[in-house]
């Protein structure tokens, strides 16, 4: 799988798809969608589509996928490779959710959370390969989150599609074992691949398997650490795990809109307040010139 | 306690041309690898910038310094020993024009620091010397009402 525009880039996300040959554009078609990498606190996740003609899907399931997890990676190199020979019968499409993106989604003002951003990601994969001309009638779905609402907001989208989610999806329907595998290479090879941007060379590029109770991953990320900005953009800001090794060995920081813990302090006054003799000479205001635009004289520093 | 700053220093202070008001308050006082974790952040499309910090999202804008004035890092020589004695403060950096950072949202002319920048133009009006002929006129127009 050619990611050179993945790695030209690897703040942003990538768009990877196969050839569509015209029978996939004429017959109707099955189309299975899984994600890879969703776990996690290393690296991109990546969504995958894969898709063929209803007729051929005795053929189709004959080609031996299985779930991508209980496969080899280099079984599933072997199976992608004859993937990348049966573009007569099939296609495929993956994208690259870059760690970057995720810790942005997630960490905005109006937090973006992984269901939703993982729900957005099928459709507008889905979105694309009609755009591209596949003619699909069944769509398959691995879950995330509640299948019946999945399906029910998938249904709205593409009302003339007839559509399943599932749990374990992966290993009921062929179609999206395919997807699986594809998602799956493509992000080994993005984490194998990975060269940071923040310069950071490693003595043994082991970042284990990225999950967070790896001990591998663990010490990937205590070496990875600056006290001041935390990890490079290969590591997913949102996760507990970074948040937590942020919160004990970094250093603080404020946000804007960080929750205000100590709330209590300035509550409501009391009754007998109002009735206080006020000071008899006023304090001098600043105008509300000054005050709204936070200026105060400085007396020292 | 008087706080000096010793003014001869802007004469030697190296100009910098990498200066960012972050949107939010780190609390140390030191220096940090900027040049590797937050600079390959930063991407440009036409003025506005985008960087992140922390994950979190960032958009940019670079400022100028209203012209007739600089843009100056203050370093203390030394720690003191009590609150009381004296410091002295030395210009370390100049600047000419700062990277204006919003917590994931564009920044506009309604943004606090835009519009603090607005005083110094009020300033200069308020505190131009006003020639006798002004006062003249001002005065008439007020009895005119």
């Amino acid at each position: 799988m050619d990611q050179s525009m993945y790695e030209a880039d690897r703040q942003a996300n990538c768009l990877i798809e196969s050839p569509v040959c015209n029978r996939l554009k004429s017959e109707p078609c099955w189309l299975g969608v899984d994600e890879a990498g969703r776990g996690p606190v290393l690296g991109p996740m990546v969504y995958g589509i894969c898709f063929s003609p209803v007729a051929d899907k005795e053929k189709f399931g004959s080609m031996g996928f299985a779930d991508s997890k209980t496969l080899t990676e280099e079984q599933r190199d072997n199976i992608f490779s004859e993937i990348n020979s049966s573009l007569d019968l099939l296609g495929w499409m993956v994208e690259i959710l870059s760690p970057a993106y995720i810790s942005n989604s997630m960490l905005r003002r109006d937090k973006y959370n992984l269901n939703a951003l993982s729900h957005d990601c099928a459709i507008r994969l889905v979105k694309t390969a009609i755009d591209r001309g596949v003619n699909i009638t069944e769509l398959y779905v691995d879950t995330v989150g509640d299948p019946v609402k999945y399906q029910a907001k998938l249904k709205e989208v593409f009302p003339s599609i007839d559509v399943t989610v599932a749990k374990k999806a992966d290993s009921l329907y062929p179609v999206v074992s395919a997807a699986s595998i594809c998602a799956k290479v493509a992000r080994d090879k993005a984490v194998k691949n990975w060269e940071f941007e923040e310069n950071i060379t490693l003595d043994e590029p082991n970042y284990g398997s990225g999950y967070p109770g790896d001990p591998k991953t663990k010490q990937f990320l205590e070496a990875s650490f600056d006290r001041v900005f935390g990890f490079p953009n290969f590591v997913r800001f949102s996760w507990s795990t970074a948040a937590l090794i942020m919160e004990k060995d970094g250093v603080s920081v404020e946000w804007e809109d960080d929750e205000d813990d100590e709330g209590g302090t300035e509550s409501t006054p009391t009754v007998s307040q109002f009735f206080k003799k006020k000071s008899e000479r006023p304090e001098l205001k600043q105008h509300r010139f000054f005050i709204q635009r936070q200026l105060t004289p400085v007396t020292s520093l | 306690m008087t706080t000096t700053i010793d003014t001869r220093s802007l004469l030697f202070a190296s100009t910098s041309d990498s200066c960012h008001l972050m949107p939010c308050k780190v609390h140390l006082d030191d220096e940090a690898n900027t040049s590797i974790f937050f600079h390959p952040s930063i991407k440009q499309e036409g003025q506005l910038k985008t960087a992140a910090f922390r994950g979190r999202p960032l958009n940019g804008k670079v400022l100028d310094i209203p012209s007739g004035y600089t843009g100056v890092m203050l370093t203390e020589r030394g720690k003191r020993s009590t609150e009381e004695e004296d410091r002295l403060l030395l210009v370390s950096h100049k600047f000419d024009h700062f990277t204006y950072w919003n917590l994931d949202k564009e920044p506009s002319s309604d943004d606090l620091t835009q519009r603090a920048m607005q005083w110094i133009d009020l300033s200069s009006v308020l505190h131009r010397p006003i020639s006798s002929e002004e006062s003249k006129d001002s005065q008439e127009s007020v009895k005119g009402q």
